[in-house]
């Protein structure tokens, strides 16, 4: 145990981010340093707890900036801006030598069990290493080697072996103990089942939680499997973009998802089950770039519950074929060539048509897009789109509300402004009109 | 959906590696068809033989491994086909197909492949738009016109936004379903009567894996293609396939329609393996793996090649080569089980066998010539 850092119970904070960024420069040198271009924003404004003893499941698509968050907490890069606490103690402000002393009490798992380990060092030396490098368990390094090896699942005589010899979960096992060797609190967990067939994953994760259970241990675990979140993780974290959107119990999160992202990722989910209801696919286009994402609620830009801007005066529904035309045409996903105005009409609007200032937007938007000579696509999203989504209160502000907990005791945090109450919210409803046009 | 119309039929393939350490039995014996319009799945763990299965259809097997015995018909032509030579040998028959015929007329034309990583099947220094046309060109004999404007439809076809500008963009420009959905693109641009997707979407987010299967289940309705899904995931097979073959150690060990293999699962592997997985949609407290690792093709286990993991394994099972044979009763659909278990050689008479799956816990090591593996060390 590391002096000056003070014990933390079981069920107390062990892990506190506040405010965690990271951006990442696109580029160096003099060129650079006269005109900068703009950072990748890998993870943004993150705050976080982790309490002793609990497996907090981070879950996000690739991209979302999970890594990077994990390999901030541990100081292997440098946050931008934001504190994080560990023990009490804000990691940041720690002089080079007291930071590594308190890594021993911090330890990662990598997602390839194959290049986390050195092909030319046998396997003993290989769990004795952190033990070394922290000056701990000295004249007893082999033995606790062989009992580590043990403990997770190994045998001991395969001390003089080397990681080729191993299969891909046997080498996640040797990382395992590699990490469990300077007796930590704290594991970071890096898709550590991912690149192993199923049948391997059940049994490294079995073992990671029998371990967890006899060492007291604390994990972090990083997963794009929600399957795999659901089986380990106590509580979950979801995030999108560099943004935490939600945070909740494990039965919470999963059967009470509170924010459209979550809701999203759930419903895409497959079960292996034929007579499973059919997955829905929610989510259109891709993630946009962390390099200039979008104000406020990040999700917006793919969201099926955007909020309509206040100052128009439109119901749900057709709030719902407006957002529906505005991103049709954004993402040009038809042909006009062959469409006037009428059959645009009945394509977007069949039923009747938008009135006021809505109206006359779409209608604007219409004639920019029916022109004979050369529809002018550019001109009729820009339109639609800086009269609408730039003017919700999705891209006006970064929400974070409390939800209640319907499933268990603890917190439920979703970053979504539909959870905002008092006020009335037009909220579009996408999905219905999204399986419509593809019928 | 499934016409009785058998568009692809494969028996007794056997492709076989040359190594120094000795011959790799990676595909021993399959056989399984495809019907016209329908989607089979091939499921197995890493190693079992799935890609080396489809790239023997393919003609598509590189040194030092061959094909060494089997048929595939796909239409009534030979893909590949063996006969006896004068000294007892097995070698290509008059009716294979010669390799010129296979590259014109088959690979691309009529039986295309999507692979799992799509940047290792896009050329990099060229647009993605001039790959597609130029596909087509070859494959359709159309002038440089009309195949860029299908090449155009076929991006709108499967998703991708503003497709008139994105023919002008490079493979790096794209994400990765973007790419996969460039291939799936060029992959139905030559309407083929079957496309191969080996692992198609195990390399994408789910998000990005319902989108692309939707799109599949979408343009195999309209284009009456047939698939094979080569996967090693359980719940892609539950969603989009209609039959599914599941392989281990080189051998295809249980076939049925998919809610037969989910819900009737009659061979003790599949049954493990279905118990092995994590739900999405329910919390499972304790996973049950399978124990151990799946032993090298190099030398498999003799008799039931499960047999060493297997929670059901007795004495017989190492000793008896189980039959593929159909289980199913007289008024259900064909279900083929490679498993003693349903045959008429004692198992129930025998003795448990003491295997690793026996005991509570498994991790030993793959199984090693432990001499071998001296020389290794030093």
């Amino acid at each position: 145990m590391t002096d000056g850092a003070e014990e933390v119970e079981f069920g107390e904070t062990l892990v506190r981010l506040e405010g965690v960024s990271k951006h990442f420069s696109q580029g160096s040198g003099f060129l650079e340093s006269i005109w900068p271009k703009p950072p990748v924003r890998a993870t943004d404004d993150v705050t976080l707890e982790i309490k002793r003893g609990e497996t907090l499941g981070l879950v996000g698509e690739s991209g979302c900036g999970k890594s990077t968050l994990a390999r901030t907490i541990l100081q292997l890069i440098e946050a931008t801006e934001g504190d994080i606490y560990f023990k009490g103690r804000n990691l940041a402000e720690l002089s080079g030598k007291e930071l590594r002393e308190q890594r021993e009490d911090m330890q990662m798992i990598f997602q390839d069990p194959q290049s986390s380990l050195d092909p030319r060092m046998k396997v003993g030396p290989i769990v004795e290493e952190p033990m070394k490098a922290h000056g701990l368990y000295e004249g007893e390094r082999e033995e606790r080697a062989r009992e580590l090896l043990e403990k997770v699942g190994l045998d001991p005589q395969h001390y003089n072996r080397y990681p080729h010899q191993f299969s891909g979960g046997q080498r996640q096992r040797i990382n395992l103990a590699r990490a469990l060797s300077v007796n930590p609190d704290f594991i970071v967990c890096d898709e550590p089942v991912s690149a192993l067939d199923v049948s391997i994953q059940a049994q490294v994760l079995n073992t990671m939680n029998e371990l967890q259970d006899e060492f007291g241990l604390t994990y972090l675990f990083i997963a794009h499997d929600l399957s795999v979140i659901r089986h380990i993780s106590d509580r979950v974290a979801v995030m999108y973009l560099g943004h935490v959107v939600e945070v909740a119990d494990k039965e919470e999160l999963f059967e009470n998802p509170s924010h459209p992202y979550t809701k999203s990722l759930l419903k895409a989910i497959p079960a292996p089950d034929p007579r499973a209801e059919g997955r829905e696919v929610i989510l259109q286009g891709d993630v946009p770039s962390p390099i200039d994402p979008p104000s406020g609620c990040r999700f917006r830009t793919r969201c099926p519950n955007l909020i309509a801007p206040e100052q128009y005066d439109m119901d749900a529904e057709m709030w719902t074929r407006v957002r529906h035309f505005m991103r049709e045409v954004d993402r040009r996903t038809f042909d006009v060539s062959d469409m006037d105005e009428a059959s645009l009409r009945d394509r977007f609007f069949p039923d009747r048509q938008p009135t006021g200032e809505v109206g006359d937007v779409v209608d604007e938007a219409m004639v920019a897009l029916t022109d004979p000579e050369d529809p002018n696509w550019d001109r009729a999203g820009e339109l639609l789109v800086d009269s609408f989504a730039e003017e919700s209160i999705c891209a006006k502000e970064l929400p974070v509300y409390e939800v209640e907990s319907e499933y268990t005791d603890g917190t439920h945090l979703a970053a979504c402004h539909l959870h905002k109450g008092g006020e009335e919210l037009v909220a579009a409803d996408t999905t219905d009109v999204e399986a419509e046009a593809d019928d | 959906m499934s016409e009785d119309e058998t568009l692809l039929e494969v028996e007794n393939l056997k492709t076989q590696f040359f190594t120094e350490e000795g011959t790799v039995r990676a595909v021993d014996g399959i056989s399984f068809d495809v019907k016209e319009g329908e989607i089979v799945g091939l499921v197995g763990e890493s190693g079992a033989g799935k890609s080396v299965a489809t790239s023997s259809i393919m003609r598509l097997v590189e040194e030092p491994g061959e094909v060494v015995g089997g048929t595939v018909t796909f239409k009534g032509e030979k893909l590949i086909d063996f006969d006896e030579g004068p000294d007892g040998e097995m070698r290509p028959s008059d009716e294979m197909l010669s390799n010129s015929q296979m590259r014109k007329r088959i690979r691309g034309r009529e039986i295309a492949i999507i692979f799992q990583d799509p940047m290792e099947a896009l050329n990099p220094v060229f647009k993605v738009g001039s790959q597609i046309r130029e596909f087509i060109e070859i494959n359709r004999g159309f002038d440089e016109e009309e195949a860029r404007e299908l090449a155009v439809d076929m991006l709108r076809e499967v998703g991708i936004p503003e497709p008139e500008d994105r023919y002008h963009s490079y493979p790096h420009q794209f994400s990765g379903g973007m790419r996969q959905r460039v291939l799936i693109a060029m992959a139905l641009a030559c309407e083929p009567s079957l496309i191969i997707a080996d692992e198609p979407t195990t390399a994408l987010d789910v998000t990005v894996e319902a989108q692309i299967l939707e799109l599949v289940d979408d343009l195999r309705e309209k284009y009456d293609t047939a698939f094979i899904w080569v996967t090693h995931d359980m719940a892609v097979i539950a969603e989009i396939c209609d039959r599914v073959n599941v392989m281990y150690l080189g051998e295809i060990i249980e076939e049925a329609e998919v809610d037969d293999l989910f819900h009737d699962t009659k061979h003790p592997y599949t049954r493990a393996l279905l118990e092995s997985i994590p739900r999405p949609d329910q919390t499972t407290e304790e996973l049950n793996p399978i124990v151990g690792v799946m032993p090298e093709a190099i030398n498999p286990p003799p008799g039931c090649r499960f047999h060493t993991r297997c929670p059901e394994a007795r004495e017989v099972c190492p000793e008896v080569e189980p039959e593929f044979q159909d289980v199913s009763e007289a008024d259900e659909s064909e279900h083929f089980v490679h498993c003693v278990k349903y045959e008429d050689v004692g198992y129930e008479y025998a003795e448990p066998l003491e295997t690793q799956a026996t005991e509570a816990f498994g991790g030993g090591l793959i199984e090693t010539d432990e001499e071998e593996r001296g020389e290794a060390d030093d």
